[in-house]
């Protein structure tokens, strides 16, 4: 401490120091104990010490010292530590006499309590008290305490009173009087109207403190009530445009000088009423037109109160209704503000870049064509070193971007990529990505930024960006051969970029041939030659690169079996490449390799058949399961697509997982007609297994019958014996169990657990079991669900539906008793949200017998009013006695089949 | 707080309030879309709508905001002072916070505000809100204030408290503000009331404090001439 302060020593924080005894010492000591402390712990201690004497001297009732431990208290309050055991004191000493006392009780006031206490409502009457006091100064406190604190209820007992003070002799009163009105209706909106009269009259004051918060006042008087906002439109808007242009013209005026400017806060406030005002009213915005173009005009912009100034009238001419010739001249501030690049003062051209790229973006919406113009200093501000004007400008230009401009545009982000901050990185190439895609004038285009990205920043673009670059280059047969070759040379100068490998890894593979062959020329491409072998060693090099991670070694393993095919001279090299991963401590990769190992040893006959190039994948299709879900992990649907033989069996939902994993998104379910999934190389489509199984699938799912499984070539009674042929050396095995799916259950086991028309299929390698429909005339039929499981208890779901009558569904619920015991008193209850209807059919039995000998069913019908719309949702509660103990359980179940 | 309570069907038919603004269908308190006759509330700032039984259940847990956008009702949220070691020197809060919520306001905005080059600009976006802050010596000077307020316009007002802290204190420095921190709030207090600025002329400002400081001091010489008295008679 400095000795400038302690020869002045303030009667309210030593008041007491002539009556010290005992550990609690004078406020500035305790400060300079805190102050002194090293550590935190010790902080605490000094704390915790003065804490408990301010306690103990609380307790006593001690009124000389409640003064200064307020004090205290309000400085460890400050520090974060609990202070809650003050809070009484606050009410003491603002219920005494002496000014003083007031003032440190209400400091203490809107400190330490906030107006969710309900200590709170205990001073409701000493502030109406005080408001009406004589002392001006005591009022001020009372209405300062209001104005930060004041909860609805204290609004509604003390609206009068500061109603009447907005008429007080002392303008300093007013003035706060004002700013407490703007609390109060902000709490108790209906009290409004009281205060527009009043309110009105302000507006016509000098002083301007009181204008300035009168004007506050109408502000937020027009927010919450349509009435204030049509009184002062009519009554008020001339009055403010000729205050505001009083303002402007005024002389010199050192009080409220500010860098030249005369009150530059009066000023904002001013232009902030005349946009609500204006807004949506043409006479208002006509009358405040030319005040508007002199702020915007004359006023200085080379310190920050003018630009303040400017930055206010600019929002306040976008948002008023139009006037052309004005919101070019806003736009054109904005522009300035941009461009003050040179301007010496760094943090006020900071400060200015940033509102005006914020003040862009709204403009955006209202004269694109204007903000257009600014389009080279917007993108300038992309490579700001500020994080946040980067951010803002990059989105406007994000909002930019057109046909027109798309490719100069997307050639500065991208060149930019290059020298960008990493972390920035991932935010630019979402956006170059996302821009790209929606403006591509043409694939080869679309095809040749995307590889830019790629190698430039490959490992920060998301996954589904490089799943729809494989799509587009699926569907463009003609740049087949260009890209690969691009790809080719990507992958030789930007190896470590992973997103642009993968890409690589599959084209290369799908397309391999027309890399070797220069296949499909294009004019502007340099020849290059490629042998097999080289193309071979772009794919070796993939997989064994260290930071090569699991999917992209697997995509090399598949690209790997497909060029063994396509480039016959390699294969046993490739062979080699591929028995290398045999012992991999990967499980994924083990399995690869040793299944695509014997692929490639033993059924030559098939392999050029099975490692055709893929079909077409579908964009439509692909947009839409972006759209429906992109929160997969990569991971996972590589784990799903070749499972461990020995694995469990899957969920009855099993997805189809195609070969790339570029449906990482949720696979659609094998009931929906999924004309254009993907699918997985090895994976069995459930047509011909179902047929294995002997059961007819249901005529819906004839669409997956079209597709063109890898596997399923030929008609599906072929299939039944070739798979197991293939897959084990097992000949004519014709189960339809796998060979390698062990754990997989029977079709008939699986048929007595899950009824209702859902047969069993068995994928042959990853021992999936797929559920199929078993009836071909309910129209659809729907799996069935594990509904509930608890220790005790199961309860699967059946469901179907009756034709002709889609919204109602049929559920026949299915309990099995779990324990030991048996349970008696069993009674199901279901509740379910308004849109469904529910009626609950009586059930089979209310006793259900122990350890799963015996089942009760009970049927529900669910009408579904909003069908197509919404899912079922339902909750159930379940009572039953047992060993004559009551038990309820309950559950929610959403998992419903979509579609019901 | 009060709320004001329609029936969503009627709130469908005269549109939000904000027009730009899609009004939700479902209630985010308890996730059930609303019916036609279903009481809602919408809320003044936001626009946001629940059912009028969650939103209240939501309030009686003393939260404050919109449980959507935590929207709250001032012009300036809170006034923060942070020594360059992170010590926090004023705090006001304008919008009710929790003393939990406000120890986590302050811990994460001085990491924020700290770790910041000097040639930043002085905004920070933090959580759906703007910080302005202006450095002074070692002092951080923080204003919490919405998306759509005016940032330069605060940096002033800073700066305006500043001057008239410098002012009062004659070349303020951290210890002033350390020893007389209640002094600091007094004239915060006449400067901004309700988180907006009631008073533009530093004289005026300067001129309450005064006024109501020698209020104090005539206070105290009468309570020392009292003590004095009762000191002599009862010797």
């Amino acid at each position: 401490m400095s000795g400038k302060h302690s020869s002045t020593l303030e009667y309210d924080w030593d008041i007491c120091t002539f009556k010290v005894f005992g550990i609690v010492k004078g406020g500035r000591d305790m400060i300079r104990a805190i102050r002194a402390c090293k550590t935190a712990a010790e902080e605490r201690a000094v704390v915790r010490k003065e804490c408990a004497a301010i306690r103990a001297s609380i307790n006593e009732n001690d009124h000389d010292y409640r003064h200064r431990n307020l004090a205290k208290l309000m400085f460890i309050h400050m520090l974060g530590y609990p202070t809650h055991f003050g809070q009484m004191e606050c009410l003491k000493l603002i219920a005494s006499a002496g000014f003083p006392e007031k003032r440190i009780g209400y400091l203490g006031l809107m400190l330490l309590l906030d107006e969710r206490q309900e200590v709170l409502m205990l001073v409701t009457n000493s502030l109406k008290q005080d408001l009406n006091h004589t002392n001006q100064y005591i009022v001020g406190l009372a209405l300062c305490a209001l104005g930060n604190i004041c909860s609805a209820e204290m609004a509604r007992d003390l609206a009068p009173e500061v109603e009447r003070l907005l008429q007080f002799r002392d303008p300093n009163i007013r003035k706060k009087a004002a700013l407490c009105s703007i609390r109060i209706i902000r709490k108790v909106p209906e009290l409004a109207e009281n205060f527009i009269n009043p309110a009105a009259t302000l507006l016509k004051e000098k002083h301007h403190g009181v204008l300035i918060t009168g004007v506050q006042l109408c502000t937020d008087l027009c927010k919450v009530s349509e009435e204030a906002l049509e009184y002062f439109r009519k009554k008020c808007t001339e009055g403010l445009v000729k205050t505001l242009k009083d303002v402007v013209n005024s002389p010199y005026a050192p009080e409220y000088d500010i860098a030249g400017i005369a009150d530059p806060f009066l000023h904002i406030r001013l232009l902030k009423l005349l946009r609500v005002l204006g807004q949506g009213d043409a006479d208002a915005s006509e009358c405040m037109n030319d005040i508007l173009a002199q702020v915007a005009t004359k006023t200085e912009s080379n310190k920050n109160a003018g630009n303040a100034i400017l930055y206010e009238c600019v929002e306040t001419i976008m948002s008023i209704e139009d006037s052309g010739g004005l919101r070019v001249l806003a736009i054109n501030i904005l522009g300035r503000f941009l461009s003050n690049r040179d301007n010496n003062i760094r943090s006020n051209y900071d400060a200015l870049t940033y509102v005006a790229l914020n003040m862009l973006m709204k403009a955006i919406t209202v004269d694109a064509q204007a903000v257009q113009r600014h389009r080279a200093t917007i993108l300038e501000c992309v490579k700001d070193s500020d994080a946040s004007i980067r951010k803002r400008a990059l989105e406007l230009v994000y909002v930019l971007v057109n046909e027109s401009n798309v490719k100069p545009l997307t050639k500065e982000l991208i060149d930019y990529l290059e020298v960008s901050d990493e972390e920035f990185k991932g935010d630019l190439t979402a956006k170059i990505c996302s821009i790209v895609t929606k403006f591509s004038p043409e694939k080869i285009w679309y095809i040749d930024q995307m590889l830019k990205v790629l190698s430039e920043a490959g490992n920060f673009v998301k996954d589904e960006v490089w799943h729809a670059l494989i799509v587009v280059i699926s569907n463009a047969s003609d740049l087949h051969g260009y890209t690969v070759r691009a790809l080719y040379r990507a992958f030789q100068l930007s190896a470590e970029q992973e997103s642009l490998v993968r890409v690589a890894i599959w084209c290369i593979g799908e397309y391999g041939d027309m890399l070797v062959n220069n296949v499909g020329m294009l004019d502007i491409e340099d020849p290059i030659t490629v042998t097999e072998s080289d193309a071979v060693d772009v794919i070796e090099v993939a997989i064994k690169h260290h930071t090569s991670d699991l999917t992209t070694k697997s995509m090399g393993l598949i690209a790997l079996l497909k060029l063994s095919s396509r480039f016959p001279s390699c294969s046993e090299r490739i062979k080699d490449i591929v028995v290398q991963y045999k012992g991999s401590l990967v499980l994924e990769l083990q399995q690869r390799s040793i299944e695509l190992n014997s692929i490639i040893a033993k059924h030559q006959n098939i392999r050029s058949t099975l490692v055709e190039r893929m079909p077409v994948l579908d964009e439509a299709t692909f947009i839409g399961k972006k759209a429906g879900s992109m929160q997969s992990t990569v991971s996972s649907p590589v784990g799903a697509s070749i499972n461990l033989p020995n694995g469990v069996a899957k969920p009855s939902a099993a997805p189809l997982v195609d070969l790339l994993d570029l449906g990482s998104d949720d696979v659609p379910a094998p009931s929906s007609s999924g004309g254009d999934l993907l699918h997985d190389l090895l994976g069995v489509d459930l047509a011909p297994a179902s047929k294995q199984s002997g059961v007819n699938h249901s005529p819906n799912n004839n669409g997956t019958d079209v597709l063109l499984d890898l596997l399923s070539i030929g008609s599906p009674t072929q299939t039944s014996s070739s798979l197991p042929d293939m897959l084990s050396s097992s000949q004519g095995n014709k189960t339809p169990v796998s060979p390698l799916g062990l754990a997989a259950p029977s079709s008939n086991s699986i048929q007595a657990t899950s009824s209702a028309g859902a047969a069993p299929v068995i994928d042959l390698l990853d021992g999936f079991a797929a559920s199929t429909p078993k009836h071909e005339n309910n129209g659809t039929a729907y799996p069935s669900v594990v509904a509930f499981e608890s220790s005790n208890l199961r309860m699967v779901f059946n469901f179907s539906k009756q034709p002709g009558n889609p919204q109602t569904t049929v559920i026949e619920a299915t309990f099995t008793n779990l324990s030991a015991n048996v349970y008696t008193d069993f009674i199901v209850q279901a509740a379910v949200p308004k849109f469904l209807q529910l009626h609950l059919e009586p059930a089979s039995s209310n006793t259900l017998p122990a350890s799963g000998n015996g089942s009760v069913t009970q049927t529900l019908r669910v009408t579904n009013s909003q069908h197509g719309k919404k899912s079922l949702v339902m909750r159930i509660r379940i009572a039953y006695k047992m060993n004559n103990k009551d038990v309820l359980e309950e559950g929610q179940i959403s998992k419903f089949p979509p579609g019901l | 707080m009060s709320l004001s309570v329609a029936r969503f069907q009627d709130l469908q038919a005269h549109g939000t309030k904000r027009c730009a603004q899609v009004l939700e269908e479902t209630c985010s308190v308890c996730l059930v879309d609303f019916e036609e006759d279903d009481l809602v509330s919408q809320l003044g700032k936001c626009g946001h709508v629940f059912h009028v039984d969650c939103i209240e259940r939501w309030i009686e847990s003393s939260h404050f905001s919109c449980p959507i956008c935590r929207s709250l009702f001032f012009n300036i949220h809170f006034v923060l002072l942070i020594s360059r070691q992170g010590k926090v020197r004023l705090t006001k809060w304008y919008s009710p916070y929790t003393q939990k919520e406000r120890n986590k306001v302050l811990r994460e905005l001085s990491g924020v505000i700290l770790a910041r080059g000097p040639k930043l600009c002085n905004f920070v976006d933090w959580r759906g809100y703007k910080v302005v802050y202006k450095r002074y010596a070692s002092l951080y000077f923080c204003m919490c204030i919405d998306q759509e307020d005016n940032e330069l316009e605060v940096l002033e007002m800073i700066h305006h408290f500043v001057e008239i802290l410098d002012r009062y204190f004659g070349s303020v420095c951290e210890l002033d503000l350390i020893f007389n921190f209640h002094k600091a709030y007094y004239i915060l207090d006449e400067i901004l009331i309700a988180g907006e600025l009631q008073e533009s002329s530093k004289k005026t400002v300067a001129r309450l404090i005064a006024a109501q400081d020698s209020l104090v001091e005539t206070a105290k010489e009468q309570a020392s001439s009292i003590s004095n008295i009762i000191a002599q008679a009862t010797k």
